[in-house]
């Protein structure tokens, strides 16, 4: 790889400035502000570009080399690289990147080829080794390699990943130990809080277990406390068993003697329930028998009364004819007394009564009535004549007749048109025309009532002949004269009976009509006074008959009816009587037949069976139930008894002891109390350890955790020394070949270091000082320069095999002495045999020709 | 008559700290879930006697609400007897409630029995100072059906909590019902008997995976019995080599093919095995996750990186050096070697630090 030229469009002081690089040694040795930095910053620039203000810090190359007289800043630079010829061409903006621009062509195309960072690709390395290995001043002589160019050296050696950074791996070990360490920590407090935990728990644990003895202690207490009141109360019940057994046994001895008892009074055995009854019913029958007998004879009374009857009645009773006719009669009676009462009780009707009243004060006779009638005929002839003559009667007539003229309608005319006249004169001031219209209108309406008004008188004014005239007709009017005064004498007549107010021909009539009515009213008074007096002399007749019919069987009475019932009760009872001392002869000599057989009957059971005899046949029945009843009842007890023993078995009366239950329940209630509570207490106990067994898998958990961490801390311990030592070793590997070669330059130029040399992994030199190991820090500035050359050289041969770049020297050599400086520059020409060297200087003396 | 031998129920046992909280509850609930549904079983298949041969609680002084629920099951099935022999775990005062007449307990200083028929159940608890001793007391009927019930591991050596069958030959016995180990295992006594563990009801860490059950002894006439795969759910162990998986999805489908024919109510615990590259990733909660069909699955990568050493020993590179290093290393056994080299190369790769 070599430089070929470069075009400086414009760079810091520089601007529009071509150089050509040819092979082996290219010496630049120019006075102080030539611009050697800046072409030294310009090559490394096109490379590498330039950092933006932001991200770098310190010196800005983009701001000490923005042209310092402004224009396009950057250019172009030419190199051969991988057997092609390049172009590089770049603008920088002034402070950021964001306008850079980088075209690369190969040949006269642009190409990718090299990438965004040309340099990284055609060197290998990044800018800061690249400034630390190819471009080499007096400021910077450090020794040592970059991780890059570490990199650069395993990764030329195996073509593995060129991601890999040992540092990063390193870093992740120690990150990741850290977090392991972090989780340790950890770990192990929850650990110590889970021991801790488990600790308490454990011993609650343990209170539990003792728990467990108290609660078995206080569960066999509870037993004991529970079977002793069982025990007790199992006793008691037993007791109360025989007891109940005693009581039974009693209720049945008391059943038997009452048996016994009973059994006493009949000395042959108690009879038969079925003959007790029999004699029951013996000695019901009779004493019904008896009651019989007793009631068949008649009493005292009825007899006494069926004599007074017969006494009484010693002429016989009456016959039902008899006594029918009397019936027959006392109806009839009664039929005239309602008759008579209502005759004689019978309201006047008030119409008539009025009439009687009207015609009592105003008697009228026959005669005035035909005076009245008279007159009325004499009306009746006047008014037969003045239907025949007229009213009035027709005469004729001569004379003109005076015409009828309506003036009203010309005279209302005649106003309008005066008024429209006047009107339009008045309006002539105001409108001329309408002042006309309205005069002339008026004018002709004037005209127009005249017209009227004389054809009006023209047609009526004339004379009416020969039309006939009616006037009263004289004969008429004396008629009506005669019937008026006829009228009014008979009004007069007529009003004197109050009959006024109509005509005196009605009047009459009504006159009449009541004189008539009033008349029969006086006949019917008449008659119904002759039909009283002949029904009083009927019921006087009737009367007479009855007292005579009733005085036969010595009855005087006005109440006939009454008599009538008593005669009838008479009979009836009188009747009964007769019949029931009849029958009562007969039925007297049966029962007593009867009360005689049953007596018998009720003797011989009595007999046969030794009943004393003052025990009643009920009370016989009685006591045969009784026994029986008992009997029955003795018999299920019995039973029962058994029964009960065998069930409870009770078959031999256990020794008595008194238990006194209520302080055995007492105390049992006391023994579950206590157990409840230490039951309770258990239960906490235990929820409280329930946990237990998740704490203890918590802590197998965090231990296995615990254990795993610290294996893995082990194991990346152990990898990271692994990796460590593979990578010391590596670069031992590789560092020997490069020590070597710095051994060899630098023997070429200086004996400073001597032979014992030693270079750590990062290629630090330490020499050999009278034993002792120092750094190559230590060095004189000048010993140092060339330590540093030595360094990069030796860095150079082994990191690149074919592509050797070329180096650049930026005026390095300010410290060397003149030996040293001829011995380095015989070196560097030596190296440019095969090695583009790019050297500036600044002073002759320091120049490499 | 039918018997239930079954042993090592544990009521109140902690479970495996790898199960998850809510599942370590459940789990817990289960225990008990199937030691009701072994005695409701028992109840529908006529059988007349279970025999608990030990360990039935987890601890000497149980929790009341297990000691509540197991004596409750036994007073509410009065038809069935339960034959409880103490093991080690509640050796010490378990049965507190002495009032229940279907329960039968075993003394520590003589042997118990209880006949049924010809059928006749002997027992005897051990501790420190029987464990030698008891093989000389024992006598039993030769002309009975003789079921004899310790709790110990077999062994040829005589102590506690070891039954030491030789000792108990020629006794008569025809079945021996044991408990303490916590799979179903029998063997030959003699020529006449068999001894049998039931093995646990329910699996309950990943140290207890296959079948779980009880033992169903039916002693009609000839004493035959089977064991009863009872378990609500198996734990079941699956390695499966991955060596041949390129990348997670053919990790995953060779960990399904293996897991296929698994009931999904049981729990996984998969063990991955074989050599993988250095590049490959394999996450165990992607895998388990995967699995969430089943009701629980725990992944364990114990997957080693392919490394040939030959490969690296012409390697000039930093990766050659390393291994180089690493295997050059004395202070390293074989599997940290491996450890070192797999975490080493992910890192220089620049994969990171987790596997």
């Amino acid at each position: 790889m070599k430089l070929l030229s470069a075009h400086i469009v414009n760079y810091g002081k520089l601007s529009n400035v071509s150089i050509s690089f040819k092979d082996g040694m290219n010496t630049f040795c120019e006075d102080n502000g030539y611009g050697k930095s800046t072409l030294v910053s310009f090559i490394k620039a096109m490379f590498y570009g330039l950092a933006g203000y932001k991200s770098t810090s310190g010196f800005v190359e983009r701001k000490h080399f923005y042209p310092f007289g402004g224009g396009t800043f950057g250019g172009n630079i030419e190199f051969e690289f991988d057997g092609k010829n390049y172009r590089i061409e770049r603008t920088f903006g002034e402070k950021s990147t964001t306008n850079d621009k980088l075209t690369v062509y190969c040949g006269s195309n642009p190409t990718d080829d090299l990438g965004e960072v040309p340099g990284v690709r055609v060197f290998g390395i990044n800018c800061e080794s690249f400034e630390r290995l190819l471009c080499i001043n007096a400021d910077k002589i450090s020794i040592s390699s970059s991780s890059d160019m570490n990199k650069k050296l395993n990764n030329y050696i195996q073509d593995v990943n060129e991601d890999f950074d040992i540092d990063n791996v390193l870093e992740e070990i120690k990150k990741t130990t850290k977090d392991q360490k972090g989780e340790i920590k950890t770990l192990e407090s929850t650990i110590k809080k889970l021991n801790s935990d488990i600790s308490n728990l454990e011993h609650e644990k343990a209170a539990l277990d003792d728990k467990y003895v108290v609660l078995n202690n206080a569960k066999t207490e509870l037993d004991k406390a529970s079977a002793d009141y069982l025990k007790a109360s199992s006793a008691a019940a037993l007791v109360a068993k025989w007891q109940d057994l005693d009581s039974r046994s009693a209720q049945c001895e008391e059943l038997e003697k009452s048996i016994k008892d009973i059994q006493s009074s009949y000395k042959k055995g108690v009879p038969e329930l079925e003959s007790a009854l029999k004699i029951k019913n013996a000695w019901e029958e009779k004493k019904s028998k008896e009651n019989l007998l007793k009631n068949s004879d008649v009493s005292p009374d009825e007899l006494s009364q069926y004599h007074a009857l017969k006494a009484k009645y010693k002429n016989g009773f009456p016959s039902r004819e008899e006594l029918d006719s009397i019936r027959s009669m006392i109806d009839r009676l009664q039929g005239t007394k309602q008759k008579y009462a209502q005759l004689e009780n019978a309201a006047p009707d008030p119409d008539e009564a009025r009439l009687e009243e009207h015609f009592n004060s105003h008697p009228v006779d026959d005669e005035y009535i035909h005076s009245l009638e008279a007159q009325k005929q004499q009306l009746d002839a006047l008014d037969q004549q003045l239907k025949g003559i007229n009213k009035t009667v027709i005469i004729r007539s001569s004379e003109p007749v005076r015409p009828q003229v309506n003036n009203k309608l010309p005279a209302a005319l005649l106003v309008l048109a005066l008024v429209l006249i006047l009107s339009g004169v008045g309006v002539l001031f105001v409108s001329l025309p309408v002042g006309i219209i309205l005069v002339v209108i008026g004018i002709l309406l004037m005209i127009g009532d005249m017209f009227i008004y004389l054809n009006s008188k023209n047609k009526h004014y004339y004379a009416r002949e020969d039309e006939p005239e009616e006037r009263d007709n004289p004969e008429f009017i004396e008629k009506s004269a005669l019937a008026k005064e006829l009228r009014s004498e008979m009004l007069n007549e007529l009003a004197f009976y109050r009959y006024k107010d109509k005509d005196p021909v009605e009047l009459l009539y009504d006159l009449k009509a009541d004189a008539n009515r009033y008349k029969a009213i006086l006949e019917k008074k008449n008659r119904d006074r002759s039909q009283l007096e002949r029904i009083k002399q009927e019921a006087k007749e009737t009367v007479e008959k009855l007292d005579a019919a009733f005085a036969k069987y010595s009855i005087s009475t006005d109440d006939h009816a009454g008599e009538l019932d008593k005669l009838k009760n008479d009979i009836t009872s009188f009747n009964m009587l007769e019949k029931r001392i009849t029958q009562s002869k007969n039925e007297s000599s049966k029962l007593a037949e009867s009360v005689r057989e049953k007596d018998e009957q009720i003797v011989k059971f009595y007999d046969e069976n030794s009943i004393p005899d003052q025990l009643g046949i009920e009370d016989v029945i009685k006591d045969i139930r009784e026994v029986q009843r008992l009997s029955a009842e003795y018999k299920k007890k019995t039973e029962e008894i058994n029964k009960f023993k065998a069930d409870n078995k009770l078959s031999q009366r256990p020794e008595m002891i008194e238990y006194d239950l209520e302080v055995l329940k007492a105390e049992e209630n006391r023994r579950v109390r206590e157990y409840q509570k230490i039951d309770e207490e258990v239960d906490k106990l235990e929820s409280s350890v329930s946990v237990l067994d998740d704490k203890k898998n918590s802590l197998e958990e965090s231990v296995e955790r615990l254990s795993e961490v610290k294996a893995k801390i082990k194991l990346l311990n152990s990898v990271k020394a692994e990796i460590v030592n593979a990578d010391q070793k590596l670069k031992d590997r590789y560092i020997a070949p490069v020590k070597d070669k710095f051994s060899d330059y630098a023997k070429l130029i200086s004996t400073a270091v001597g032979d014992n040399i030693t270079m750590d992994k990062d290629f630090r030199i330490y020499y050999d000082r009278q034993g002792a190991l120092r750094s190559y820090e230590h060095l004189s500035d000048g010993n140092l320069t060339v330590c540093a050359l030595c360094f990069r050289l030796a860095i150079m041969d082994n990191m690149f095999d074919n592509e050797l770049p070329f180096i650049i020297m930026d005026d390095p050599f300010v410290h060397l002495d003149e030996k040293n400086f001829a011995a380095t520059a015989k070196l560097l020409k030596t190296l440019s045999a095969n090695k583009q060297i790019i050297y500036f200087c600044c002073h002759e003396s320091r120049n490499i020709k | 008559m039918k018997i239930i031998h079954c042993a090592d129920i544990h009521l109140g046992s902690k479970l495996a700290s790898k199960f998850p909280k809510n599942i370590s509850a459940e789990r817990k609930r289960e225990v008990l879930d199937t030691f009701s549904r072994m005695v409701d079983y028992a109840k529908k298949n006529d059988v007349k006697v279970i025999m608990l041969s030990g360990d039935v609680f987890d601890k000497d002084k149980p929790a009341k609400k297990d000691k509540t629920f197991f004596y409750s099951a036994i007073k509410n099935n009065p038809d069935i007897d339960f034959l409880y022999l103490n093991g080690n775990h509640d050796k010490e005062g378990s049965y507190t409630d002495n009032n229940i007449p279907n329960l039968k307990t075993f003394g520590k200083d003589d042997f118990t029995s209880y006949a049924y028929g010809d059928i006749v159940i002997t027992g005897i608890e051990m501790n420190e100072d029987n464990a030698r001793a008891y093989y000389s007391k024992l006598m039993l009927d030769g002309t009975k059906t003789n079921i004899l019930m310790l709790h110990g591991d077999v062994s040829d050596s005589v102590g506690m909590d070891k039954v030491k069958i030789s000792e108990l030959r020629d006794k008569g016995i025809d079945y021996l019902a044991l408990g303490h180990i916590h799979s179903y295992k029998t063997g030959k006594i003699d020529d006449r008997g068999v001894w049998a563990f039931s093995g646990c009801l329910e699996g309950r860490g990943f140290d207890e995976c296959g079948k779980k059950g009880f033992v169903l002894v039916d002693a009609a006439d000839k004493l035959s019995f089977s064991f009863v795969p009872f378990a609500k759910r198996t734990i079941q162990e699956i390695n499966v080599d991955i060596s041949s998986a390129a990348d997670l999805y053919e990790t995953q489908q060779l960990v399904r093919n293996e897991v296929d024919t698994i009931s999904r109510d049981d729990i996984l615990n998969i063990i991955l095995k074989g050599d993988v590259p250095i590049d490959a990733i394999i996450d165990e909660k992607d895998i388990e996750n995967s699995l969430s069909d089943f009701y629980f699955a725990h992944v364990k990568n114990k997957t080693s990186v392919k490394i040939n050493a030959s490969d690296y020993v012409n390697d000039r590179s930093l990766i050659g050096e390393f291994i180089r290093s690493v295997l050059a290393n004395g202070d390293y056994n074989d599997s940290e070697k491996k450890d070192i080299i797999t975490v080493g190369l992910r890192l220089l790769s620049g994969k990171g630090v987790d596997r």
